[in-house]
């Protein structure tokens, strides 16, 4: 688009915006970034579009930012305790380790309460709450540290490190020794889930969600969180009935699930 | 997209190509490239004398600047990654000392603002500076929440850095022309709504 000072006054609202992601864009051509850049001297009105311009898209990035930090910190407060874990001398590690728990167990309040306000302040879709749960609650099954390697451990290992298809495998194997294994059933669901296999997932959180007598069992709030992301016709609905049934039953993610029907 | 030759290495190379990419491998990618280089944290505090939080948020927000560059595809591969990245770590670490040395911390400016606003010449930048910190952004935050779906995953989209061909694909519009059309009438609807509070 070709533009001067005076040219900018005859812009209209979308050519101006439009005009002004080109410059954010990269592109222009030099003669129309030094036009651009007089225009915001000497044009309050165009001035003020680019503020707003910068305000809105710094503002959506800075939303999305604040969810990668939160992250990022979950992945610094493990790599702080690896490096505990093989530099303390074993006489002191139990009360290095203690200390680093305290102090990844405030960090994981503050990344919790980040995200959580995150949840509370943005107008999100379902789909969205679904995948912001996902990103940011299964992306680390917690493998334990120790060099003991059993399938469970490997199958979490490799989703740990973003192979999902690889702990799928790992626990798809121990459900065929045992097909009621909890734990299996549960990360075997949530593989499947990164994977994006949804009948898989619906099929390995139902088979969860029949366990009985469990202290806790989140099988259907993650069949919900399958349908939510899945997002086909009657998913919703039904998810918002297992959200509903979680929130009556007083189980341990009905908190999460009274928040989203608030949004729903 | 750019070809990558040497000094990228071949790990290099995976995480920026994933960075292109929608959904969980760009995630995983920007997982790696914070883990492969996070004691640089460590470095931060011991090179510049400032907090663990400090170098933590440096080096967090210097990871996301470069996954930022990655994604628009203007890493320039002159460097490898791990040169590159901690160039941005270094200055992000050296503003926040001038900053708290001149107490000039912002209130209302954001980190991605700031970035935003260093392709402008001083000059444009102290007109808009000076606006932006007239601006009422928690106003503008909740006319934003108020778009719909269709509106909102598309800014994000060009948020995150994607092309508007990229975008097309991701979105499912026909061409790129008409994601970005699409794309500057959700801003236009956001500016009127803004407009009139």
């Amino acid at each position: 688009m070709k533009n001067c000072d005076n040219h900018t006054k005859t812009l209209n609202m979308s050519q101006s915006l439009e005009y002004i992601d080109d410059y954010f864009r990269g592109t222009l051509n030099p003669a129309e970034v030094s036009d651009f850049e007089k225009a915001i001297s000497s044009d309050p009105e165009f001035a003020k579009e680019v503020a707003f311009y910068l305000g809105s898209v710094g503002s959506i990035k800075d939303a999305l930012n604040l969810q990668k930090k939160s992250r990022f910190r979950q992945i610094y407060n493990e790599s702080k305790m690896m490096v505990a874990d093989q530099l303390v001398p074993s006489r002191t590690a139990g009360a290095s380790i203690r200390k680093m728990w305290k102090y990844a167990a405030a960090a994981a309040v503050f990344s919790a309460v980040l995200v959580s306000t995150y949840f509370y302040t943005a107008q999100t879709s379902p789909k969205e709450l679904a995948e912001q749960y996902i990103t940011t609650k299964f992306s680390d099954l917690g493998a334990s540290m120790g060099t003991a390697v059993d399938s469970m451990e490997a199958g979490k290992r490799l989703n740990n490190d973003g192979d999902f298809a690889g702990a799928l495998a790992m626990f798809e194997g121990v459900l065929a020794v045992d097909p009621s294994h909890v734990k299996a059933l549960e990360y075997a669901g949530i593989t499947a889930l990164e994977l994006n296999d949804y009948e898989k997932a619906l099929k390995y959180f139902t088979d969860l969600s029949a366990v009985q007598d469990l202290m806790s069992n989140p099988g259907n709030f993650y069949t919900a969180v399958t349908l939510m992301k899945r997002d086909q016709p009657g998913d919703k609905q039904k998810a918002k009935e297992l959200l509903q049934l979680e929130v009556k039953t007083n189980s341990a993610n009905s908190e999460t699930a009274a928040d989203w029907l608030k949004k729903w | 997209m750019q070809s990558f030759t040497s000094p990228v290495n071949d790990q290099d190379f995976e995480i920026t190509q994933n960075l292109r990419l929608d959904g969980v491998p760009r995630r995983i990618a920007e997982d790696q490239l914070f883990r492969k280089y996070v004691y640089f944290v460590r470095e931060g505090c011991n090179k510049y004398s400032i907090t663990e939080e400090e170098s933590f948020d440096a080096y967090a927000d210097a990871v996301l600047s470069a996954i930022d560059t990655i994604t628009k595809g203007q890493f320039e591969n002159r460097s490898t990654i791990k040169t590159y990245l901690f160039r941005i770590f270094h200055n992000k670490c050296v503003d926040l000392i001038r900053k708290k040395t001149t107490n000039k911390m912002s209130v209302h400016q954001t980190s991605a603002m700031d970035d935003m606003m260093e392709q402008l010449s001083d000059t444009a930048k102290s007109v808009i500076q000076k606006l932006i910190e007239r601006s009422d952004f928690e106003q503008l935050r909740q006319r934003m929440e108020q778009l719909g779906e269709k509106c909102r995953k598309l800014l994000n989209l060009f948020a995150e850095g994607y092309s508007d061909k990229e975008i097309a694909e991701i979105a499912e519009y026909k061409t790129a022309e008409v994601a970005k059309t699409s794309r500057i009438r959700c801003l236009e609807k956001l500016r009127q709504s803004y407009k009139n509070t």
